[in-house]
Formats: C-alpha cells, structure tokens, sequence
C-alpha cells in the first residue's frame, strides 16, 4: 500500500493543479478569455483530433524534429570524437572553432539558412539540427575523455588500430554520456521545431499557436501548447526507455549489491 | 608533448578561426561565393561599426540589456524566495510538488509567447514576462536542490545558537546555497537570451532580435550577418561575465581535475564589497540608460514590418 501511494504522491499536485485551474476559470476568477478552462482545452484537442487535422500537424513537426536530430546526432557523435583527441593535431585547431560555432545562436543561423535556401524544410531542419548538435559534440567529448586510461591502454596492449579502438572500446564506454547528450539533444529538437516553425511555416503545431495568435483563439493556443508539452514528455520517456534497453550495464557502483554481498557473508 | 607556451601549440590553436576568418574574407572577395549570400568580412565589420549611427544600434543593444535584467531580478525575487520557502519549511510538499514543477517547466516557452503578447501586448511586460518565465524555472529547481544539499551540520549549530526564523535564512541558508543559486542565474540568463531575441523577431518596436529580423526580411545580407555577429557576442559576453563572477565570488571552488591534460593555474580575481558595489552600479546604469532608451524606442514608434495588425496601447 505504501509503495503505490509513493507512486500516486507525484500526481496527486497535477491534478489539482488541474482542478485549481478549472475552477479558477469557470468561476472567473481569472478572466475567461485569457485563461479557457482546462475542459474546453480539452474539448479543443479532441475537435482537432476529430478533424484529422491533429495528426497532419503532429505527423509534420514530428518528422521535421526526427530528421533534424538524426543529422544533428550522425554529425556530432564522429565530430565530438574527434574533439576528444583521437588526432591531437586535429584537436587543438578544432576546439577553437568549435568554441566559437557552438555560440552562434541557431535564430541567426536560421535568417542565414532563409537568405541562402529560402524559406522551407531544409532551412527549419537545419537550424533545429543546429541547436541540437552542440550538447551532442560535448557530452560526446567528455565522455570519450574520461573513458577509463586503463581500458585503452589495455586494449592498445592488444594491438587495435584507431578505429577498432574507437567503435570496441569508446564507443560502449562513452555511450551513457552520449545517451545524456542524446536526451537533452532530444528535448531541444521539440524546442527549436515550435521556434522554426513560428517564424516560417505553413504547418505544424508551431504554425497551429501563431496562427490563432492572429484569430484570438486562445483556446486552440492552449489546446496546442497542452499537445506540444505532451509529446515533449513522452519523447523524454522515450528516450529513457531506448536508454534503458542499449545500455544495461552501469559504470557507478550499485551500492545495494555491495551491501548484499555482505549480508551474504553474515557480517 | 605539446606544452601550452609551445608556438607550434599556438599557430595550431589559431589555425582553425584563422582560416575561417581568411576564408571569410577572400570567398566573396573572389565572387566564389555570391556577396549577396556571404559579404565580406570587412564589409561585415564595416556595417557593424556603421549601425552604431545609423540604426541606433546601441538602443537596441541596451534594450535587449534592459529586458533580459529586468526579468533576471524578477524570476530571480520570486524563485529564491520561493525555493527557500517551500523547500526549509516544506519538504515533504516540496518532493511531492516536484513533478507538477517539472511538467510546467517542460512548457515550451516559444508556444507561451503568443499567449504573453495576447495577456500583455505587444509591449515591454510581454518580453520581460517570457523572460522571467524562463528564468524562474532553473532558479527554482536550483535554490531547491541547494537546499536539500545543505550541510545539516550548518544548521544544526545555528539552531543550538537559538535564532530565529529570519536570522536562519539570512545568515545560514542563503550563504549556504548561493552557489546553486548562482549556477541557475547562469543558466537562467543563456536560455532566456536566447529566447529573448525569438521574442523581438515575432513582435518587438526596439531590441536586437528585431535588428536581426527586419535585415532578414529585407534581405540586407551585410546587416543580418552584423547583427547576428552582435547578437553572438553579446551572449558569449554574458557567458564569460557570470563566470567570472562566479569565479571570483566563489573563489575557493577547485577545478576537476582533468587527467591528461596539463593546465596552468588561473589567477581568478577575488571579488569582495568593492567590486561588487561596482557591479552593482553597473547594474543599475544599465537598468537607467535601458530604461530611457525603451522610452525612446516607444516613441520611435512601430516597427516597419509589424505582423501583428493589433493596435497597441
């Protein structure tokens, strides 16, 4: 009984977060027109959804963010070995440049991509790419740094070139801090996509939240904004689950395996 | 090995924005490159040094100062008090509070702009809204889980000192968790920036992200490369400056080791009462100078390319 209540104690605050806010705007409390009821929000996602026009828009944004993050992770997990130092030479004249690229804010990058291939897919797809690339390249480097020197030099012992190395040995030892990286990259591709998107698309959630900007339809605005917190959630859940599954061993110590082996022994 | 004062180390170390800057500057030159698409880097320079005068650069420029400050102390007021409130006083409610706080901060703060600007307007308190709005949330999980951190030891003797509630704040817990506290600023400050010039590109009369925008619009290739140069190197300004204060306010932090690679030791400047009342009146220069320019601004009136047909106050 208890562990179930320490899985409903979470909950129990965003339902009445919910109710806090029904109530509030039925009663009118807060001004109706500015804050809809959280039913009608509700009943706003399910016209939507009765539409068809829901999934257009979903399946849109969905397919610009996967593709973003797909280029964004197979051009910085190579990128972010390199910067760790497999080339030394490389590395040095590297790490400035990358230094600098990684400030370059992905809205300027967004007016340069406009002004060089216009306004459509590629140039939303590149600035989301952008944005995401950056914690990739980094929590890539870092983990590959800190791979454990004895695991290389024994398997340089062994005789493995750079690249066998590479895919045999960093590659699994680097790959939950990859995995970090990985999850934040995700987070930020629903992030950059509604940005991209409200400045220049025709369809997609983005679109969806500044086209009623125009209309005053607040309540599609919220119904949106509930729909694109939603798929942020379960692309983090997502994540975690693929993260669960392609990594099952762990670098830490599991402190209840030691304490196990002494219980054990009769200590 | 390669020591850091080697000048085969050095000539490397610049080889990479060198070339790009080199680059930069003979593709166009060359017409490899179209201008249009990459002007050269002089003409760049050139341009940015010329929007000082001709587009008021330097009122944009502390517009954008002025916004991202005001929300900073503002998200900054709520989120300390509140994080220290609700996690010393209660705990338990805190834990529990935590994944409603995670949900709400996961709300994409791009789609809660055109709910800021249809409560506010298209004016100062919509910026500033967003702004705080992201702000509060690194803030918040940071004050919080400073104080879950604390040195219960730390408490433990203050209390057997007999203080009261206010002295226990003021005196015990916020020195204790002012680094957390400092490591939300930071991040606070680089994602709200951030959305700060999204922000001015959807609706703004003065601020950078506008800059940027209307060069766009009208394609002006030499002013959107400017601006964009602007806009970057404000924000890696804003970077460097929180931390090196974070560096000198908290001077005794040691760096982690990093094993292989060998590192001079920086000196870091200690910042004590002097410095900081510095800082401050620099603060407060800007919060002025930012709050005049803004009046300018308005008076200026709208921006030429406004996509908003909603008439303003």
């Amino acid at each position: 009984m208890n562990l179930f209540f320490n899985k409903i104690k979470g909950i129990i605050p965003v339902i009445v977060f919910i109710l806090i806010w029904e109530s509030a705007s039925r009663l009118q409390l807060v001004n109706n027109l500015f804050i809809p009821p959280f039913s009608d929000v509700l009943l706003s996602i399910w016209n939507l959804a009765l539409s068809g026009d829901l999934v257009i828009h979903i399946r849109t944004s969905l397919t610009r963010a996967v593709l973003a993050f797909i280029i964004a992770a197979i051009i910085s997990i190579p990128l972010g070995f390199l910067l760790a130092g497999l080339n030394r030479n490389l590395q040095i004249a590297i790490e400035p440049v990358i230094d600098v690229f990684s400030q370059v804010n992905p809205f300027v990058l967004f007016h340069l991509a406009i002004l060089i291939l216009g306004i459509g897919e590629p140039t939303k797809i590149i600035s989301i790419a952008w944005m995401c690339a950056w914690p990739i390249v980094f929590s890539t480097a870092s983990g590959v740094k800190n791979v454990d020197n004895i695991l290389i030099k024994s398997a340089r012992s062994l005789g493995v070139n750079d690249f066998q190395l590479a895919i045999k040995v960093l590659l699994p030892s680097a790959l939950p801090s990859i995995f970090t990286g990985l999850k934040l990259s995700a987070g930020y591709s629903v992030f950059m996509l509604i940005a991209a998107e409200m400045m220049g698309a025709s369809n997609g959630l983005g679109w969806l939240i500044i086209n009623n900007q125009e209309n005053y339809s607040i309540t599609t605005i919220f119904a949106a904004v509930t729909v694109i917190t939603f798929l942020g959630l379960i692309i983090n859940m997502l994540m975690e689950k693929l993260e669960k599954t392609l990594i099952p061993y762990e670098n830490k110590e599991d402190i209840n395996f030691i304490f196990g082996f002494f219980k054990r022994e009769g200590v | 090995m390669i020591n850091r004062l080697n000048l085969k180390y050095f000539m490397l170390r610049i080889s990479g924005i060198a070339g790009i800057v080199i680059l930069w500057e003979l593709l166009p030159m060359f017409n490899i490159i179209e201008s249009k698409v990459l002007p050269r880097f002089t003409t760049v320079i050139y341009t940015l040094i010329q929007m000082f005068y001709t587009k008021d650069l330097f009122m944009h420029l502390s517009v954008s100062l002025w916004r991202v400050i005001n929300g900073l102390l503002i998200a900054a007021f709520i989120g300390i008090s509140l994080g220290i409130i609700l996690a010393s006083f209660f705990p338990k409610v805190t834990d529990s509070l935590n994944p409603l706080l995670k949900i709400l901060s996961q709300v994409n703060p791009f789609s809660l702009m055109p709910v800021f600007i249809l409560f506010f307007g298209i004016g100062e308190k919509a910026k500033i809204a967003i702004v705080t709005w992201v702000c509060i949330w690194p803030i918040l999980f940071n004050t919080i889980s400073g104080v879950k951190n604390i040195n219960v030891d730390l408490v433990k003797t203050a209390l057997s000192m007999n203080i009261g509630p206010f002295s226990m704040i003021f005196k015990v817990i916020l020195p204790a968790i002012s680094q957390s506290i400092f490591l939300g600023i930071r991040l606070g400050v680089q994602i709200s920036f951030f959305m700060l010039i999204a922000g001015e590109m959807l609706g703004a009369s003065a601020g950078l992200g506008l800059l940027l925008h209307t060069a766009g619009h009208f394609f002006d290739s030499p002013t959107i490369y400017a601006s964009g140069l602007v806009i970057v190197i404000l924000g890696v300004s804003l970077n460097k400056f929180l931390v090196f204060l974070e560096n000198g306010l908290f001077y005794w932090k040691e760096e982690a080791a990093l094993s292989r690679e060998y590192r001079i030791k920086k000196e870091t400047i200690r910042l004590g009462k002097p410095e900081l009342i510095l800082i401050g009146i620099i603060f407060i220069g800007i919060l002025f100078i930012g709050s005049q320019e803004v009046d300018k601004a308005n008076i200026l009136g709208q921006n030429p390319m406004s996509h908003n047909h909603h008439s303003t106050k």
